[in-house]
């Protein structure tokens, strides 16, 4: 006895239209794939990046608030302690320090933070990952952060020398230690992490007492609150009891920094798995449902025998449905597979260039049994409505052939030049207007293609725009010193004679409080000379501009955001010194992408802060002959705090781009191929089954298979070129919704899609689908042209 | 007698499908006249499908000669054979084969397009007695009006020969007549030598010479000394 008699002969049949349907469901399958992997790949590493954000803050005890202050006494700890709502305090002493590394010509820097003398930080957990703990007394043992470490190969034993508070010092390293308040750890001023010239250091409370002369006093606060209490309104408690103590204005969760980061990655892994599988699923339905409609349409005859022998309406339509499912199952499968995979080895990557101590993987089974479903879903509803059809007719009427396509003059034949176009031209012409929705859908499938191209590559078009802007046009220093505390104006001339110097520009740097109304942001008021040139705000056409006489400028971002317009009033209250509060007026918007800033002249935020002309930064241009010889003398200095050097943050996002733009390129170019290429190829595919028996009366008519294929292909083409703006505008507006998902008050990303950005798109656009042509062109040469003499539709 | 337009020597065709081995042309030996009006008849499966294939380019031989005014068809390359039926041949389809989406004098100038000296959409479609049907599209015509369109954007690029396959065989008998009328008229006025398969005997009775098939064979050929209208002919 055979095997197949078990299997029933309608499903021999289906398996027999399966595989003569092959390329159709295959190309339905990949594109379905593609949108499953995508889901999958992005529903994994959210899951898998809020679990093991959740996991990392609740063992390390991440803090809900975080504040500065000058010099708090810790008796304050009490009160802080008071707060409603505070569940637990770390008073801490926190500082920007400068490390000297031999190898180094330039300073890098550390934050340097401190730790109990006895035991770990109730607050803001370190976690050991190598090494020991500092011990009680010893004042030159320090944790340094591990990244750092392997970064520049140091170990435990390891001597690292520091200038705190302008002294030199040699510390030992006696652990390796992570930390969730420093997942994604840039230093102040900086793009991106530097691993190698950018350290987070944990200290003995003693000794960084001793060496800033902070005996019992704090400057630093992190909080933790109790579940459900109200964050605002312990921000504004404790922002109360630091004011007398040069406190700079409590900030949330959400305004730190690395949780800013990490929380908009995984913010931006829910959101991408909203944008681009839709498009997927979509292209992937309409694809099927063209098949299996031109299917039923072809078996009309064999639908109504089925009938008309007993078969039930549901037996037909479970018969027709099973078929879509075959893309659905295998392409569902294969996208989860392959979702997981990527997902995982994203984690990898992510584990690395975010500082997690570990990742959990624990993916819960619903992310891939959710992909399947959708990937079945849409195949059995995209085969529904043609199934529905071919359950509706009735055998009579099924067994007789449909009748013959009906065409009309259009639209297009009232225009004048519609009789002198060559008559294959009419052809592709009236096939496309007899059935606007298809060709509307094509044209729209092979413009996702291409979109996807466009919005999947815009980035580093964006990027080289904000790295223009940002870093030629605006920042214009090579170097940004920093000093710890404010500093008399004439420091300029101390820094014009350090060697290399050609230029030095000071700013004087305050935190204040902005509001509008019942907004407030806390931001940085920069105050410029009257003529910045090193550092100077440009306008929304990148024309630099002075501060004005009188009023503030701020970055059109933090405006928006306080519902400000120029010429508006805002408040502004500083947060330092004798904290001065007066209402100034917006005197322009400027354009910039990375952080957020209030400028004003300098000597106006000196008069407000009643002191003497004085600056924090100051920026420099050097003569790159002497680039060591400036950077020797910077390490002798001892008020300099930190060196900020603008080409290595250059290089540093060069070398991140570069690293994932052949991939990322990749990547998006294979998914816009596979929709391209399977829209394409289905369409053509379907234009041959139903005018295989018109292409091959022509060639018996002595048409030429070049002939005969334009008129097929031609409508396909048609379809990619009208697919290509659209595609274009489709992408562009793709990209728009990619650069909201950016952390905005960190960094935005501009919309900036350039032309050759369009023009490769739609080079490549173009190439997909002449190849999935040229793939069913080669069936017109096994067109049968006997056959059609003696067959009827 | 003029000088033939074509000549079989020993035509045989044999087709391998599957596991069975069909023999459908025997050996034909067949000369047709230039200008003539000839009816190839025969039963179903008596080969003439398979001569007309052969004659009019569609098909190739298992051997055998057919000469088109002295050329040898089967020698020629498959693009050479695009081109013989391009430059020499008119076909008439049984079942029409129109684009649907042209309309009737579109389906004519489809032909005027690709051809060297062809005449007018309008004149050919006047010869089949269509001129007030020349923007309709195929699904707003009879199919006798679709056969007289067929019949128009075959004899517009004026071939040498005009193959038809059964051009009745999906008709009436009276607009079947209006139809052979057509082909009569258009091999009378533009002397195109003119083959017709069919398997009605009755047509025969129009024809200059007739040629009997059965098994692969010629059985029998007959000229007829006169020819009767189509409008007399009895199904």
């Amino acid at each position: 006895m055979s095997a197949g008699r078990f299997i029933h002969p309608l499903d021999r049949k289906l398996l027999r239209d399966a595989r003569r349907l092959w390329g159709q469901l295959l190309a339905a399958a990949m594109i379905l794939a593609s949108g499953v992997a995508v889901l999958v790949m992005t529903g994994y590493l959210f899951e898998s990046l809020q679990q093991t954000q959740r996991a990392y803050y609740e063992r390390y005890n991440f803090a809900d608030v975080f504040a500065h202050a000058r010099r708090a006494p810790l008796k304050l700890g009490d009160d802080i302690r008071n707060i409603p709502g505070v569940s637990a305090a770390s008073l801490r002493i926190r500082e920007i320090v400068r490390l000297d590394i031999p190898d180094l010509v330039e300073p890098a820097s550390a934050t340097i933070v401190s730790v109990p003398r006895y035991g770990p930080p109730g607050v803001n957990g370190v976690r050991l990952s190598k090494g020991r703990y500092v011990a009680p007394g010893r004042h030159s043992e320090v944790i340094a952060s591990k990244e750092f470490a392997d970064a520049r190969g140091l170990a435990p034993g390891d001597a690292l020398t520091v200038v705190i508070n302008g002294r030199k010092r040699d510390l030992s390293i006696v652990g390796l230690g992570q930390s969730p308040e420093f997942i994604y750890a840039i230093a102040p001023g900086d793009l991106l992490p530097m691993r190698d010239r950018y350290a987070i250091l944990w200290m003995a409370r003693d000794s960084l007492e001793r060496a800033y002369d902070l005996d019992g006093a704090f400057n630093d606060v992190a909080l933790t609150l109790a579940p459900g209490a109200d964050a605002q309104e312990a921000i504004r408690r404790l922002d109360h009891l630091l004011e007398p103590y040069g406190g700079t204005g409590a900030y949330a969760r959400e305004d730190q920094v690395s949780h800013a980061f990490i929380q908009s990655e995984i913010d931006q892994n829910k959101a991408s798995g909203l944008i681009l599988p839709p498009v997927f699923l979509a292209v992937a339905a309409f694809m099927l449902h063209v098949a299996v409609t031109r299917l039923i349409e072809m078996e009309r005859e064999q639908i109504g025998l089925l009938k008309a022998f007993g078969y039930s309406n549901l037996d037909v339509a479970i018969h027709y449905l099973k078929l879509a499912l075959i893309p659905g199952i295998s392409g569902g499968l294969l996208g989860a597979g392959l979702g997981s995979w990527a997902g995982e080895a994203t984690s990898v990557i992510y584990t690395k260039f975010y500082n997690l101590p570990f990742m959990i993987r624990d993916v819960p089974a619903s992310v891939y049994v959710g992909g399947l479903l959708v990937a079945v879903g849409v195949c059995a509803s995209a085969a529904a409505i043609a199934v529905g059809r071919a359950v509706a007719l009735d055998p009579a009427v099924a067994m007789r052939p449909q009748a013959p396509a009906s065409f009309r003059r259009g639209l297009l034949d009232a225009l004048w030049f519609a009789k002198h176009l060559p008559v294959p031209v009419r052809i592709v012409l009236r096939n496309v207007s007899r059935r606007p929705i298809r060709a509307a859908l094509t044209t729209l499938g092979i413009a996702a293609g291409c979109s996807t191209i466009v919005a999947g590559t815009f980035m580093y078009d964006a990027m080289s725009h904000l790295m223009d802007v940002q870093f030629q046009q605006i920042q214009r220093h090579d170097v940004m010193l920093t000093f710890p505390l404010e500093q008399p104006a004439d420091i300029v001339y101390d820094v014009a004679h350090l060697p290399g110097v050609i230029q030095v520009e000071g700013v004087r740097a305050a935190p204040i409080r902005l509001s509008h109304g019942s907004r407030v942001e806390r931001v940085s008021l920069q105050g410029l000379p009257d003529r910045p040139d090193l550092n100077r705000p440009v306008d929304a056409d990148v024309r630099p501009i002075a501060p004005p006489p009188a009023g503030v400028l701020m970055s059109r971002h933090l405006g928006e955001k306080l519902g400000l317009e120029p010429g508006d009033t805002a408040l502004v209250e500083v947060l330092e010194g004798r904290r001065p509060t007066f209402e100034t007026q917006v005197a322009g918007f400027v354009e910039d992408y990375v952080g957020q800033a209030a400028y004003m002249r300098r000597e106006l935020l000196n008069r407000a802060l009643g002191e003497a002309p004085s600056i924090s930064v100051a920026y420099v241009t050097l003569d790159a002959q002497r680039y060591e010889a400036f950077f020797a003398a910077v390490k002798r200095s001892p008020i300099v705090q930190a060196a900020s050097i603008r080409v290595l943050t250059i290089h540093e996002v060069e070398k991140t781009m570069e690293a994932n733009s052949s991939i990322i390129t990749f990547v998006f170019s294979l998914f816009a191929g596979s929709i391209c290429f399977g829209v394409v190829y289905n369409s053509a595919r379907i234009a041959l089954s139903e005018r295989g028996r018109e292409l091959a009366s022509l060639r018996v008519l002595g048409f030429t298979r070049s002939e005969v294929s334009f008129i097929l292909l031609g409508e396909v083409g048609l379809l990619t070129l009208f697919a290509l703006p659209l595609g274009g505008l489709l992408g562009y507006w793709n990209a728009a919704l990619i650069a909201t998902l950016f952390p905005a008050d960190l960094i935005r990303a501009p919309l900036i899609v350039t032309v050759e950005r369009y023009a490769s798109a739609m080079l490549y656009t173009v190439f997909f689908a002449f190849v999935s042509g040229l793939i069913v062109r080669r069936r017109i040469d096994r067109l049968d042209l006997v056959a059609v003499l003696k067959t009827r539709e | 007698m003029s000088a033939p337009a074509f000549e079989t020597r020993g035509l045989t065709k044999t087709y391998v499908t599957g596991e069975v081995t069909v023999h459908a042309l025997r050996g034909v030996d067949l000369i047709v006249p230039e200008g003539e009006f000839v009816v190839l008849l025969g039963a179903s499966g008596s080969g003439k499908s398979t001569l007309l294939n052969i004659i009019g380019g569609l098909d190739t031989a298992t051997a055998g000669a057919v000469l088109f005014r002295g050329d040898d068809l089967t020698q020629l390359t498959s693009r050479q054979l695009t081109l013989f039926r391009r430059e020499h041949v008119g076909f008439v389809f049984q079942f029409y084969n129109l684009m649907p989406s042209l309309t009737a004098r579109e389906n004519v100038e489809l032909v005027t397009e690709i051809a060297r000296d062809p005449m007018t959409a309008e004149d050919a479609l006047a010869l089949v007695r269509l001129e007030d049907r020349m923007d309709h599209f195929p699904a707003q015509l009879s199919g006798g009006q679709q056969q007289r369109v067929a019949i128009a954007r075959a004899i517009v690029k004026r071939p040498e020969v005009l193959l038809c396959d059964e051009p009745t065989g999906a008709l009436d008998s009276e607009t079947g007549a209006i139809v052979l009328e057509a082909l009569r008229r258009a091999n009378e006025q533009t002397r195109t030598t003119t083959i017709v398969i069919t398997h009605n005997a009755g047509i025969a009775d129009m024809a200059d010479r007739v040629v009997f098939l059965a098994d692969g064979r010629v059985r029998e050929e007959r000229v007829n000394s006169t020819k009767k209208a189509p409008t007399e002919i009895s199904w």
